[in-house]
């Protein structure tokens, strides 16, 4: 036998004991074989730890990008485990393939859920190599069900493109930011700060929906009682409408007050606007307002859109928004003015005595949206009349900020420990400082820098 | 015939390939969990003694011209002390790459191959590695040279691609765990430097052996660069103090990289640059390994070596249960002998030989 021919028959050889070795991760890992979880949420079992639901789209769906329908593409299944993983195997073996999580954009847990702590879950999650980090996480002030059962994209194609939307919204909006699963791991898996989640919830007309189902359910719960799907809607309904009831919600739990919930409160006003309580209609049943606040791995309250403004400033992650001011030049009126940032916000702090001070500098550039009649917009004196309102506007809203973060959840989600990081030479000075403690009763100051350069087309009315 | 000497570009390449896969499997986090947040000044601190030794290593084989270590143990103590360090190295090389190789490809399995046993992957690696080997015209060298903008070029990518996570105060607490912990039981994190062991047995490989100096610090130096970016960009990617263990932490950073829903999972194609990188490493440990084989035993061929070498590296990667037990084998053995051996031993024979060299001349000239 020749020397090549020795060779060819070793190739063949090698060829054979390779394809033997790894044909088994191909065919786990076939396109065919796979069913891919576009969002998954978390809720409270009824008969175990967790309530999983996990949304899939029809393959037709994808291929097509037929949005006609799309909520006749989507497959909703829920099971009850006690860990997520042990519930998307059993949704596995329902579905018939491979659950894979590679393009879960959305992770979503319900507000009882967050309250008990999720750092185990998402340990899990991050542990797992399919989901990618950069999936949104949500707080819902429904439940999980409820939010991702009322996802339905408007504009969009597909339901994944509406996920993909978030990072975008926070940026122009600031009525939420852009939390990952992967953000909230590293805030948890450190020392340093702690996390925030988007805070989600169900818009009026879901809302309302849900209300009519939940009366109809009632009605019919003597006759029907074994129909879970009704089980189900009917005990998340009136879950999130107990939250709406209270404005809070941490009384989500509270799902006994159905009859509160006929008649959902609405808010208008930024200070106050949370997810779950704005007065959004439209087909799509679900919005994303305000950001859940984490203390370690547990959520403990939630910060309303003006508050998310003041975070995201803070943080450098707001590219433009809209708040209203009190009108400098009528008096029990208000105006609109359109904020970006004019440079990087800087947080300094102070160690003197033992005590922190912490300040932050922002440095803003406004521009005047609602128009008055017989105003000049030009005049001088007229910017610097709505500059120092708009001033004080964000010095007021600051000082509300940081009094919620410090004093009323003693959270530092805008990582202001790590700019004291510089005071003290090793981890273990830091650790005696007692960072948490000395943080409750920090001493905040606010520079505000706003510069109101003029009303958008129109310079005089 | 077949060109056997490594051209200046080449070695460059290889010796900074050798870091590299040391960094990217178990180099990074190890200094991360050593040094936390005084990472950087450790990496600094190493980089500047790695520096300083590699130019008294320089020193001492350029007065041996294209000598290697194995040559110089002759010289100083003849063919027993050849013997004696020829096998140490090759056992050093071969057990070091096999724990290498059970940690790495612990993590393809775990990334990608979760139903393929941990067997049929090391052998795929093994077997790229040997049939590099043994084409002829110094393939290995060149294929790594080819790979090496690749591997450069990828970590500035995921360095410029990480940068919208950065938080650079990550830096402090400036000392980290303390003063101790950064500079003297961070001197552990010298291990990432594995290049230094093959700088020994460069000389005679060399087209330019007396250029050996100005090459094998420029590598050092792209390695120190490179080490420096791959863990400021872990360092400034996750918070400070951060208290959790990955299994690859880079491979955690480079899941970060996000170009809009077109370029998504890109930590596929870094995995892809690391396999191959890292049969790059297994090649050139073979290669190194049987070259050292076929000083001692005065032979002409050098495939029977690697063939056998690559069984025996194979079986070095094979014995641990799992991943800690790698791990644990790295900080408490293989740690050791990589002091004792390199810093130890290896410059201690180079002194030696050179005042024994130093006597010898002197003596003549009297």
């Amino acid at each position: 036998m020749s020397k090549n021919a020795i060779w060819i028959l070793i190739f063949f050889i090698l060829l054979f004991f390779f394809i033997f070795g790894f044909s088994n991760s191909y065919i786990s890992r076939n396109l065919s074989n796979l069913a891919y979880i576009f969002s998954l949420g978390i809720d409270k079992g009824e008969h175990a730890k967790f309530k999983i639901t996990a949304q899939f789209t029809k393959n037709s769906a994808i291929s097509k990008g037929n949005s006609s329908d799309d909520s006749s593409n989507f497959v909703l299944t829920s099971c009850e485990a006690d860990s997520i993983f042990s519930g998307i195997n059993l949704i596995n073996s329902y579905i018939g393939r491979e659950v894979n999580l590679a393009h879960c954009s959305v992770v979503v847990f319900s507000t009882e859920i967050a309250e008990q702590g999720i750092s185990e879950e998402i340990y899990s999650l991050i542990n797992n190599e399919e989901i990618r980090p950069g999936a949104n996480l949500v707080v819902s002030n429904c439940s999980a069900y409820d939010y991702i059962k009322n996802v339905k994209p408007n504009i969009e194609t597909l339901t994944s493109h509406y996920y993909e939307t978030f990072s975008i919204t926070s940026k122009f909006t600031g009525y939420i930011s852009d939390i990952t699963i992967g953000n909230f791991f590293n805030d948890l898996s450190s020392k340093s700060g702690d996390s925030t989640a988007i805070l989600g919830g169900l818009n009026l007309t879901a809302r309302n929906d849900e209300t009519e189902s939940s009366n109809n359910s009632g009605d019919k719960s003597s006759s029907s009682e074994n129909s879970s799907a009704n089980e189900s809607s009917s005990e998340k309904s009136s879950e999130s409408k107990s939250s709406s009831d209270e404005g809070t919600s941490k009384d989500s739990s509270n799902s006994s007050n159905v009859e509160n919930s006929s008649n959902p409160n609405v808010i208008i006003s930024q200070d106050e606007l949370t997810a779950g309580h704005s007065s959004i209609s439209g087909e799509r049943g679900t919005e994303n307002l305000g950001l859940a606040v984490f203390k370690n791995d547990k959520y403990c309250g939630d910060l309303t859109v003006s508050e998310t403004i003041s975070h995201l400033l803070i943080n450098n992650k707001l590219n433009s928004c809209v708040v209203s001011i009190d009108n400098p030049l009528k008096e029990n009126s208000k105006m609109e003015i359109q904020i970006s940032p004019e440079k990087k916000s800087k947080i300094s702090t102070k160690i003197e005595n033992g005590n922190l001070k912490i300040n932050v500098k922002l440095n803003l550039v406004a521009d005047i949206i609602s128009l008055d009649k017989e105003t000049d917009y030009e005049n001088n004196i007229v910017l610097e009349k709505i500059s120092e309102a708009t001033n004080s506007y964000f010095k007021q809203e600051l000082n509300n900020y940081f009094n919620k973060i410090s004093k009323e959840y003693n959270v530092d989600i805008d990582k202001f420990c790590l700019s004291s990081l510089k005071y003290f030479p090793t981890e273990k000075d830091f650790n005696d400082f007692n960072w948490n403690e000395k943080y409750k009763n920090a001493e905040f100051t606010s520079n505000i820098d706003v510069n109101v350069v003029s009303s958008l087309l129109v310079t005089k009315t | 015939m077949e060109n056997t000497k490594i051209g200046n570009k080449e070695i460059i390449a290889l010796l900074v390939t050798i870091t590299f896969n040391q960094l990217v499997i178990n180099g990074s986090k190890a200094i991360l969990n050593t040094t936390s947040s005084a990472s950087l000044l450790n990496i600094l601190f190493i980089s500047i003694i790695v520096i300083l030794f590699t130019s008294a290593i320089c020193f001492f084989l350029n007065k041996f011209s294209a000598f290697d270590l194995i040559d110089i143990s002759r010289f100083l103590g003849g063919n027993f002390l050849k013997w004696i360090i020829g096998l140490l190295y090759v056992i050093y090389f071969i057990v070091f790459s096999g724990n290498l190789l059970n940690l790495f490809s612990t993590c393809l399995q775990i990334i990608y191959f979760p139903v393929t046993l941990l067997f049929f992957i090391r052998l795929f690696l093994v077997i790229g590695a040997i049939i590099i080997c043994l084409f002829k015209n110094n393939a290995i060298y060149r294929s790594t040279f080819v790979l090496f903008p690749i591997l450069i070029i990828s970590t500035l990518f995921l360095f410029i691609s990480d940068i919208q996570f950065f938080n650079v105060e990550n830096v402090y607490p400036m000392f980290g765990f303390g003063i101790f912990s950064t500079f003297i039981s961070g001197l552990s994190n010298l291990l990432i430097f594995q290049t230094l062991a093959y700088i020994f047995f460069l000389p005679p490989m060399m087209k330019n052996p007396l250029e050996i100096k100005k090459l094998t610090i420029t590598s050092i130096i792209i390695s120190s660069l490179l080490i420096l970016l791959t863990v400021a960009t872990i360092l400034f990617t996750f918070n400070g103090l951060v208290e959790i263990d990955e299994l690859l932490p880079l491979y955690s950073a480079v899941r970060y990289i996000d170009y809009g829903s077109f370029f998504q999972k890109m930590n596929s194609i870094f995995l892809l640059i690391w396999i191959m990188s890292f049969v790059s490493y297994l090649g050139i440990t073979l290669k190194f390994s049987s070259n050292i084989l076929k000083k001692l035993f005065l032979s002409k061929s050098d495939s029977i070596f690697i063939i056998i070498l690559a069984i025996l590296l194979f079986l070095a990667s094979g014995w641990q249960e799992n991943y800690a037990i790698s791990i644990i084998f790295t900080q408490n053995m293989l740690k050791w002998f990589f002091f004792i051996l390199i810093f130890g031993i290896s410059f201690l024979i180079l002194v030696l030989a050179y005042l024994k060299y130093r006597y010898k001349t002197n003596k003549k000239i009297s």
